[in-house]
């Protein structure tokens, strides 16, 4: 036993080429890989960045249609007719043969000009399904970072500072958590409608009321998940450490708090995205979001309202548009529960 | 021993008891005796003077926020620690002394005492003028695992309190961290790595260059090799006995485990249940402990050598919540040797030997 | 130049895609064999060694993970012998714990697979007719000693054993309770189902007299919930619930790692007392070399998934021959006083289990490494009738004589 020396007095920590073999995958690949084992949310992706594609990129191959353009190729006949006078002896004929007369080309059934066919205003359903989702898509995405904004903000300094502060803003969060999101939004609604008729408010600024609205009934969700978290790395170890470094509080917040909260903030980001497409489509289903000329999915949707007959017998005017909304809900939703796995630090090694 | 035989006596005790009337007394006692210590000058070779400590925490609020009970966590613990010295504090779980490390730091403001840091009294500072001290007083871990922080690279966790600090110009901070993870015991090529790579031996050595990268004069180390495994133990209790030497360092060397805190400690203070039993030096603390206590908690310890049968000093039942702690003496509920007055009178903690502090009725016994 | 680096040190894509589709191979094959159906004399065997109770050979225990192969477990071989303590010490992530939990098969899979070797563990069970029924003889039922390659088991006749005849102590006594049934709820579950026709008077009875062998009060304890009782308690609860069945092999698994000095030397005391009182053999797992002294008569060290030493406790602690077994206890502290300024410490990291390399495992940390250790892993080397080790220091010295 007293042959053996004390080979390294210096107590180095040596790596032994046992270490040097190992080799890991970085974090960004554990990330990767672990969404990537989830079949869903490959598929999740795939509808999304499809869908981006679609909205997006879609407009610049498809140049056929524009979203107002007008299908005014419609031809409307009329019967013909003859009728004889006879004035002076002289016999005169006057003879109508069948005329056509342009009008909007509605409700046109799919062919090689329009893929998709035309709605009831001659409209073509194709390029509408795209802008309407350029629309759809930008409402939600701004509605999202908006209320993350806020509810960061918000969730952040009620998590940081405690105390009364904290309790001032849970209890405003269980407050607009209680309020019914719809019926208030209908109320809002009528009200614009009024505005715009007197002349207060511009067509055009419905939508950015609606997505504030949004914004502000929607934001406690996130402020709850930020400050429950920031609640519990607080007491993390390394955030001790950085109060002992002697770190600001801004430091302390924005350098060793918001960017752990980050991967929870992303995955409630991408669930509430799908919630949006589905409020906007609502709104604009009843007919208080996009009005026309312009439009959104669900305003698309909205057509059935004005005449059964479509809703029976035209499924090219309403149901690509619902499979759109479908698609996005879901891609979005699967996005988001294969983040929550791929950054759940109980599923980590 | 002849201690150990008044010990083993205790004599029949028949006075009656006040107890209201003994806890009234006792308090003003203490109290007088704290305003008086709190006067005294400040020892200028003594980097940590810890006088009277006390840390509550509210257990029950009312509406109105008036705390009606509270845990106390550390109860009248007083120490002096000089530069380049390691004072041990050991105990069991909830004795405090994990409190003890973080109320120093002021990590948790203490309810009462005295902490005084290099001849400043910084009790009452306020949370500008401790950023300003925070540099000169680290802290170190138990868990390497969640004491650094997931998403930085070692590099920039060791770089950013240089920085914030300034404790070398900007364009000199890589090149300093460099040289301190080499005295750490850290490859450069770990600069770009993150934590979750290196095994807890490693990360626990990324804690101490973080802790070391400000210059401080005082680290308290909260159990830094609880978690490690002992060959790796060994390693790191060396390479922090190697940085106190170049570094003229004081540790606080909190740990629970009796071996590692007589090895590395020159002074030692034995804690129980918020209160400090027993304070001396190593020797003393080791050749001649005088607190029933100590005397258990050491041959409690597993012998690693099958032929030695040691004759335990047998402690019944549990440890008493510290919520909840017994009256008179903390320890008469286990205390072997316990007698009446235990029960009763909470005994003074008194010096009975250079430096050789212990809180026991037994040691009056004569 | 810092991003080539810092690819070195990472897989590539393309290995990543490797590893995982070779894994599902892997364990496809495995998860197979684990849920088949197989008659009883499938899995039936013979032991080495009458006078052992349990006999582990050449045990390989693997994690296929997405970062390649973990040989958790290495063609470990040890035997437990009837009515005795061994201990088997290591430090993290040696095996020992994955070694237990495969005696018990509860390595999670699909991941976690036992690939070869052989757990041969002599049960005794009750006599059961063609119907699965026990057969009565006199007061009780009739016994019958089998013996079972635990390896070999399908996953679902595991129930013959677990709980029944090997029952395991865990770390932590604080999750290891259920916390919303009282603690003589779930001591009396024990006999309800190993024992047939246990009624609750039987459960109740059996659950106090436990209680009682593990130093409690029953009166106090039996209706209380887990979270009433301290860590200490919990512990000797989990030790009532281990015996309640009458097991022939507990494995305590660190049963004081997470006790205060105090409790733990209490336990300690506790497991003596009962290793005496039972009939049936304890397999402790620690990593406290203090503890193994005190409790084993058998000690087996292990060190990245394969056994270096093993030997009574007596040869491991007094003449440890292994230069990882000597290394371990020279850097432990020491309570006598004295005054040296550095502790002996082994160099470097306990090695990560992916890739290990052909030659000694502890070549690159040894202080007595020769030319030799290059070569090839050891291999078991006796150097008395108890005593082995695997090392090459000592191979030379049993060719010369």
């Amino acid at each position: 036993m007293e042959e053996i020396k004390n080979q390294t007095p210096e107590a180095v920590d040596m790596d032994t080429p046992l270490d040097k073999n190992v080799r890991l995958m970085s974090p960004t690949q554990m990330l990767l890989r672990r969404f990537f084992r989830s079949k869903l949310s490959i598929l999740g992706l795939v509808m999304v960045i499809g869908l981006f594609l679609f909205s997006f990129a879609g407009p610049l191959v498809y140049t056929q249609w524009g979203e107002t353009d007008l299908d005014k190729s419609g031809k409307v006949e009329y019967a013909s007719s003859q009728t004889t006078y006879t004035v002076n002896g002289v016999t005169y004929t006057l003879r109508q043969t069948l005329e056509t007369r342009e009008v909007d080309n509605s409700l046109a059934p799919p062919s090689a000009v329009h893929p998709l066919g035309t709605d009831d205003q001659g409209y073509d359903i194709l390029a509408r399904l795209m802008y309407g989702g350029r629309v759809s898509l930008i409402v939600s995405f701004m509605t999202v970072i908006l209320l993350t904004v806020f509810g960061v903000l918000m969730g952040g300094i009620a998590g940081y500072f405690g105390g009364w502060v904290d309790d001032v803003i849970m209890r405003i969060c269980d407050v607009l958590m209680c309020l019914p999101g719809i019926p208030i939004l209908l109320i809002l609604s009528s009200a614009m409608d009024g505005w715009v008729e007197l002349g207060t408010m511009e067509e055009g600024s419905r939508i950015y009321v609606l997505m504030l609205f949004l914004t502000f009934i929607s934001w406690p969700g996130t402020a709850r998940l930020v400050r429950g978290q920031i609640l519990s790395l607080r007491e993390q170890e390394y955030m001790v450490a950085a109060e002992a470094m002697g770190y600001s509080v801004g430091r302390k917040i924005f350098k060793h708090l918001v960017p752990n909260v980050m991967p929870q903030l992303i995955v409630q980001m991408s669930l509430s995205l799908g919630s949006m497409i589905l409020y906007e489509a609502t709104l604009s289903y009843l007919n208080m979001g996009i009005k026309a000329p312009y439009t959104a999915w669900g305003s698309m949707i909205n057509i059935i309202t004005t005449d059964p007959n479509i809703l029976q017998n035209h499924l090219n005017v309403w149901v690509p548009a619902g499979v759109c909304i479908v698609i996005a809900v879901l891609g979005f939703n699967f996005v988001g529960d294969g983040l929550r796995d791929a950054l759940d630090p109980k599923g980590r090694r | 021993m002849a201690e150990e035989k008044v010990l083993n006596t205790p004599k029949a005790d028949s006075t009656v008891y006040d107890d209201a009337a003994l806890a009234a007394e006792y308090k003003a006692k203490r109290e007088k005796q704290q305003q008086e210590d709190f006067q005294k000058p400040f020892d200028p070779d003594v980097i940590l003077e810890v006088r009277h400590l006390r840390k509550c925490f509210p257990l029950k609020k009312t509406v109105t926020g008036k705390v009606t009970k509270e845990l106390v966590a550390v109860d009248d613990v007083s120490f002096k620690l000089k530069a380049g010295e390691t004072l041990g504090i050991v105990g069991e779980s909830g004795c405090g002394k994990t409190t003890t490390g973080r109320a120093i730091l002021k990590l948790h403001q203490p309810t009462a005492g005295q902490i005084i840091f290099d001849g400043k009294d910084i009790t009452h500072y306020n949370s500008a003028q401790m950023r300003q001290i925070r540099k000169e007083m680290q802290i170190i871990f138990q868990d390497p695992y969640s004491s650094l922080p997931p998403r930085s690279t070692v590099g920039g966790i060791l770089s950013e309190p240089v920085e914030v600090h300034k404790i070398v110009p900007k364009e000199q901070v890589k090149e300093y961290v460099l040289e301190l993870m080499e005295k750490c015991g850290l490859r450069d090529y770990y600069y770009e790595r993150y934590p979750h790579e290196f095994s807890g031996g490693q990360r626990q050595r990324i804690c101490i260059a973080r802790a070391l990268s400000v210059k401080p004069k005082l680290v308290i180390c909260d159990e830094p090799v609880s978690a490690l495994d002992v060959s790796i133990q060994a390693q790191i209790i060396n390479l922090l006995k190697k940085l106190q030497r170049d570094m003229n360092l004081a540790y606080v060397f909190i740990s629970h485990d009796l071996s590692v805190v007589k090895f590395i400690s020159d002074k030692i203070g034995v804690m129980y249940l918020g209160a400090m039993m027993e304070f001396g030096t190593k020797e003393a603390i080791f050749t001649n402990p005088l607190h029933p206590y100590t005397k258990a908690l050491f041959s409690a310890v597993p012998n690693p050598d099958p032929t030695a049968k040691t004759q335990r000093i047998k402690l019944q039942g549990d440890i008493p919540s510290p919520a909840n702690p017994p009256k008179g003496c903390r320890f008469h509920t286990r205390c072997p040797y316990a007698k009446e007055i235990c029960k009763h009178v909470t005994p003074e903690y008194k010096e009975y030997g250079e430096g050789h502090f212990a809180a026991c009725h037994l040691l009056d016994g004569e | 130049m810092a991003k080539e680096k810092k690819a070195a040190g990472y897989l590539t894509g393309k290995e990543i895609r490797a590893i995982a589709k070779e894994n599902r191979k892997i364990t496809k094959r495995l998860e197979a064999y684990k849920n088949r159906k197989a008659e009883e004399a499938e899995f039936l065997t013979e032991m080495k060694n009458p006078e052992n109770i349990l006999e582990i050979e050449d045990l390989h225990t693997y994690f296929f993970t997405e970062q390649g192969t973990v040989k958790a477990v290495n063609g470990v071989s040890y035997d437990v012998p009837k009515n005795a303590v061994v201990g088997v010490v290591g430090e993290s992530g040696c095996g020992k714990s994955v070694t237990s939990m495969s005696v018990m098969r509860l390595i999670q899979g699909p991941a976690g697979q036992i690939v070869e070797g052989a757990i041969r563990f002599k049960s005794w069970e009750y006599k059961r007719d063609e119907k699965g029924q026990p057969i009565a003889f006199g007061d009780g039922y009739e016994m019958v000693e089998k013996i079972y390659d635990i390896a070999k088991m399908p996953i679902h006749e595991i129930h013959r054993i677990r709980g029944k005849q090997i029952a395991m102590i865990f770390q932590e006594p604080m999750t290891s309770l259920n916390p919303v049934f009282t603690i003589g709820e779930q001591l009396d579950e024990v006999t309800f189902i190993h024992t047939p026709g246990a009624t609750k008077e039987m459960a109740k009875a059996k659950s106090e007299e436990m209680l009682r062998l593990v130093g409690i009060i029953p009166e106090n304890v039996y209706k209380a919930f887990p979270h009433e009782l301290s860590g200490g308690m919990r512990q000797r609860v989990m030790i009532a619930m281990a015996l309640a069945a009458e097991p022939r092999l507990i494995i305590a698994d660190e049963p004081t790692t997470a006790l205060d000095v105090t409790i733990q030397a209490q336990i300690l005391d506790l497991l003596q007392d009962i290793k005496n009182k039972i009939d049936g053999s304890i397999l402790l797992i620690t990593h406290d070399l203090g503890v193994i002294a005190e409790m084993a008569d058998y000690v087996v060290v292990m060190y990245a998934g394969k056994v270096i030493e093993k030997g009574t406790v007596y040869e491991i602690f007094q003449d440890p021959k292994h230069p990882y077994t000597i290394g371990l206890q020279k850097s432990k502290p020491t309570m006598g006083l004295d005054d040296s300024t550095e502790l002996y410490n082994i160099p470097g990291n306990v090695p990560n289990p992916i890739d290990m390399p052909d030659h000694c495992y502890f070549k690159e940390r040894c202080a007595m490494c020769t030319k030799k250790c290059s070569g090839d892993y050891p291999g078991m080397v006796q150097l008395s009738p108890t005593h082995f080790v695997a090392c090459h220091l000592y191979e030379e010295e049993k060719e010369n004589g």
